[in-house]
């Protein structure tokens, strides 16, 4: 009985989040614009065969026309929008994947922290600021440098390392704030463990929050994604954006003319980021309704 | 027959809102002569400081001046150039603010905020200047080393007499104050309000004096006016006001003033003031007034008329 | 001021424990590596194969310390690395790997401090105008609107944007290099101004990418300052708007803007890696490119590990100085 109300009430707060998240126009709208592209990308993906994107399957350094390639093909003769379709699929699996497991990893770490305190508390956040400290892009090219990173998982897996820290500066200063509240003394009351506390008493109410932290860790791990991948150490068995601007680098195309090639990743690039960006501006304005009117 | 220095005729200043505008100064009208120190008293949210950034042109978005004149030596502040009123400002018509707290800039010198003001419009030596700036902090009860400090240096008080120096220092023919002595305590009151009294006389200046503080008012002022939810309701030489106190809310107000001396039973007004984005038709003050006659003041709205010798009421009361 | 030394122990904590965890891991990754990276490495640049290799290598492992268990290696690679000796470079065998960064440095120090300097002192001023004037303008709204843009974009796509503009469609400036190779360097005139046509095209592309931050910070300051009481006053006294701007509210707004800067300076080494790598600048970016092309592990694990050391010390040194010197203590913030 207790258990369905739970449901019920967590049910009714999320289609609310849903409901107020939705009536902002800047969220909207990138939402829109983030939701075009990853369908564009799903159905050209699944209609697109494999061997278009397979090294000297075409004429190589082809500027896009309309019979054939739409996007030109590359200078090894692979076509160009199936790379594109492939690569928008990838790197968002990678930013998704590291964003997963880096919010929810960092959230529990945080929030243990944050509600323990004493010790713990202290030896947790001197190895959370320990790794906000340490400039992560620079660690990542050593460590993938070395482990070479042929697929989305492990690429995914190596930017987790730094992926929780922020999640996790988040989570504590949350936890902190709400340690003083009465539900968590009326939860002690009630008999449960710490544990549980933590995450059925007040994880709901973070939901907002850890959202728009999440849409924050898939922008910076599709960067550091593609600057992993431009410095030479990205996953080299797929293609992600950021391998498709190192190809393009590498065989000169920004000089050859080879326009295309390069202009395609690159304001897709941007494309995403705005979306994402906006996507996060929308939901800074509602999960944080400011007092004063839009001054920026 | 002393000269009027400032005629404020009909005027109107609303503030806008989602839903309709707040009438905060609706249709006031009086005069200020020279040399004469004028309170306008009346509660929280009358309508006070609206009015006094109005006449000064300092009225900002939400809010706006909506019509109406404010004749100063012959010219309407509210229709000449830009050019003209920075000329006027603090020259002829200076500010004490109401809260001196942030009223100075923080990192600004107090040498340098006065000298500002001064250099705005006078061309003077620094020499000169410094002279002046440390007369005025001495004319105000404060020391001349005052003047190289920081505003968080100083005490509320302090920062009070600070503001109050620099309104005088380019010898202005009217001052207006809105609230000096507001978040100070009795005894530095005190001083402030002597300090708006010497002005009068030290520097043949007029004074406009809003505030709340009954007792303050009591204190200094020559006339008095009682403004109730944006309306003028009762004006006349201040002695006789608080002697005889026409109009039900004056009543009410000065009877409210807390007193040492006598065993006065302590009479609040009760009820709260309208809203002014629809107030009432009729008389504003109906609602809580003891003497309201229905049919008559919540139908036709009380102007000010001459009751007695230079006192205006507006209350159907009299005629 | 008890608070404060709790404060110093705490950061300094996290910087020691930054450090060994990066210099472990530094240690550890390469060795736990399978195959041999020194072998492997050492064929791409000997020419000729056989025992000649195999000497080379044993000779290698010997001065690195590479035949001792790892718990030794460890120990000695600590010991190595306090007293400054981060290696042997395998590409330029026998300099050493700390030689070969501190030639690099300088040139990423160079671009950064002045482009980080640059945009602070454009985005600040033409923000603080926007904020004072721009509410109501469709100019400074666009502006706004640009600097957003501009924040959005991940640095490195101006580099490559700016590559191809004016490397490749108007070609006026040169795209790789510090210096046009052949030229001596000295302090010459000739030689200065041939590094500054040369950073032109970088240094242009970091300035945009952070011009959007410097802007939209100090508008929405100056937009707050806007409705400060002092500034009400400042108009009652009849001064000029312009005077109003920079004495009353710039000085007022500048302060957390200039606390900005400095804790943007802590990127002053490592903040524009790939800008370097697209534009073939000398600085540590390239460096690590070119030594992870040539699988030069040495140098990699070398520069990434200074980079990494003078990183979290600038972040530490910000740390404990920023509250001695933040205004807001100083102007007595009640």
């Amino acid at each position: 009985m207790l258990s369905y109300n739970r449901l019920e009430r967590r049910a009714s707060t999320l289609r609310r989040l849903f409901t107020m998240l939705f009536s902002n126009r800047i969220f909207t709208l990138g939402f829109t614009l983030f939701m075009t592209i990853i369908i564009i990308s799903l159905i050209g993906n699944h209609l697109f065969p494999q061997e278009f994107v397979r090294v000297g399957n075409f004429l190589p350094n082809q500027p896009p026309n309309l019979e054939g390639h739409l996007l030109g093909t590359d200078s090894l003769g692979r076509d160009i929008t199936a790379q594109l379709f492939m690569a928008v699929l990838n790197s968002l699996q990678i930013g998704l994947i590291a964003a997963a497991v880096g919010t929810a990893l960092g959230t529990i770490v945080g929030f243990m922290s944050g509600y323990k305190g004493g010790i713990v508390d202290s030896i947790l956040r001197i190895v959370i600021d320990a790794f906000l400290s340490i400039p992560s892009l620079i660690f990542l090219v050593l460590i993938a440098s070395v482990v070479k990173t042929v697929d989305v998982w492990s690429v995914a897996m190596l930017l987790s390392m730094f992926s929780w820290a922020n999640p996790a500066r988040q989570a504590r200063a949350q936890m902190l704030s709400l340690k003083e509240r009465d539900f968590v003394y009326m939860a002690r009351l009630s008999g449960m463990n710490s544990w549980e506390i933590v995450i059925k008493e007040i994880m709901p109410h973070i939901f907002a929050w850890m959202t728009a932290n999440f849409t924050n860790a898939v922008l910076w791990a599709i960067l550091t994604e593609s600057g992993l991948s431009i410095m030479g150490v990205g996953p080299q068995g797929e293609i992600t954006l950021g391998m498709m601007i190192y190809w393009a680098l590498k065989y000169v195309a920004l000089f050859r003319g080879l326009w295309w090639w390069w202009m395609t990743p690159v304001f897709t690039l941007i494309y995403l980021f705005i979306s994402l960006y906006l996507m996060h501006l929308g939901m800074d304005e509602v999960f944080n309704p400011r007092l004063r009117n839009k001054g920026g | 027959m002393p000269d009027t220095l400032l005629d404020v005729r009909n005027l109107i200043a609303y503030y806008m809102t989602p839903t309709a505008p707040v009438r905060a100064v609706d249709n006031v009208s009086f005069n200020v002569t020279e040399k004469e120190i004028l309170g306008i008293a009346g509660e929280s949210g009358c309508g006070k400081s609206t009015l006094a950034y109005s006449i000064l042109r300092l009225l900002k978005p939400p809010g706006y001046i909506r019509g109406g004149e404010v004749l100063f030596k012959g010219s309407d502040l509210l229709k000449i150039e830009e050019e003209e009123l920075r000329r006027i400002r603090w020259k002829h018509i200076s500010y004490i603010p109401q809260s001196s707290m942030n009223a100075l800039n923080p990192v600004m010198r107090i040498e340098e905020q006065i000298g500002d003001a001064v250099r705005n419009q006078e061309k003077i030596s620094k020499g000169e200047l410094r002279k002046r700036i440390e007369d005025l902090l001495v004319s105000v009860g404060l020391s001349p080393s005052v003047a190289h400090m920081y505003p968080h240096e100083l005490s509320g008080g302090m920062r009070q007499r600070v503001v109050i120096a620099m309104a005088m220092a380019l010898n202005p023919e009217l001052i207006i104050a809105d609230e000096p002595t507001t978040a100070l305590d009795v005894v530095v009151q005190r001083g402030i309000l002597q300090l708006l009294r010497d002005i009068r006389s030290k520097l043949k200046a007029s004074v406009i004096m809003i505030t709340h503080d009954m007792a303050a008012q009591a204190q200094i002022v020559d006339r008095l006016a009682i403004m109730y939810a944006g309306k003028i309701v009762e004006i006349g030489d201040a002695n006789d006001l608080f002697n005889d106190p026409l109009h039900p809310y004056s009543r009410a107000l000065i009877s409210a003033i807390p007193s040492i001396s006598e065993k006065k039973k302590l009479k609040g007004v009760p009820g709260f003031p309208p809203d002014l984005r629809s107030p009432p038709p009729g008389c504003r003050f109906y609602p809580r007034c003891p003497h309201r006659i229905p049919g008559k003041c919540n139908v036709d709205e009380p102007r000010l008329i001459e009751v007695k010798n230079d006192r205006l009421v507006a209350c159907h009361l009299y005629r | 001021m008890a608070s404060y030394r709790k404060y110093l122990v705490e950061r300094t904590l996290t910087f020691i424990i930054s450090m060994f965890f990066s210099i472990t891991i530094v240690f550890l990754v390469p060795r736990l590596a399978p195959g041999d990276p020194i072998k492997t490495a050492l064929e791409q640049v000997i020419v000729g194969g056989g025992s000649e290799i195999e000497k080379t290598v044993e000779e290698y492992k010997r001065m690195l310390g590479l035949d001792k268990d790892l718990a030794t290696q460890y120990i000695f690679y600590i010991k190595e690395l306090f007293r400054g000796n981060l290696g042997y470079s395998i590409m330029y065998f026998p300099t050493p790997v700390i030689d070969i960064i501190m030639r690099a440095i300088p040139w990423s120090i160079g671009l950064l401090t002045t482009t980080t300097i640059l945009s602070w002192i454009i985005g600040t001023f033409i923000g603080a105008i926007a904020g004072w004037r721009g509410e109501g303008s469709r100019f400074f709204n666009i502006l706004a609107f640009i600097a957003l843009g501009l924040y959005v974009i991940p640095y490195y796509i101006f580099a490559v944007i700016l590559a191809y503009l004016f490397g490749y469609i108007i070609r006026i400036f040169p795209l790789s290099g510090g210096y046009t190779p052949g030229l001596m360097p000295s302090l010459n005139l000739e030689f200065i101004l041939d590094v500054i046509w040369h950073s032109t095209l970088p240094a242009l592309s970091i300035i945009l990418s952070s011009l959007g931050w410097w802007f939209l910070s100090m508008r929405s300051m100056i937009i707050n300052v806007k409705g400060e009481d002092f500034i009400l006053m400042a108009e009652a006294k009849g001064l000029r708007k312009n005077r109003i701007l920079w004495k009353y509210a710039f000085r007022n707004a500048i302060l957390p803007q200039v606390t900005g800067l400095a804790l943007s300076l802590r990127n002053v080494v490592g903040g524009a890696l790939l800008t370097e790598v697209i534009f073939a600048y000398p600085g540590v970016g390239y460096l690590i490119f070119t030594a992870i092309t040539n699988m030069d592990y040495p140098l990699i694990q070398g520069a990434v590990l200074f980079l990494i050391f003078t990183t979290c010390f600038l972040n530490f040194a910000i740390d404990i100085l920023y509250p001695l010197v933040d205004p807001r203590i100083r102007y007595g913030e009640e």
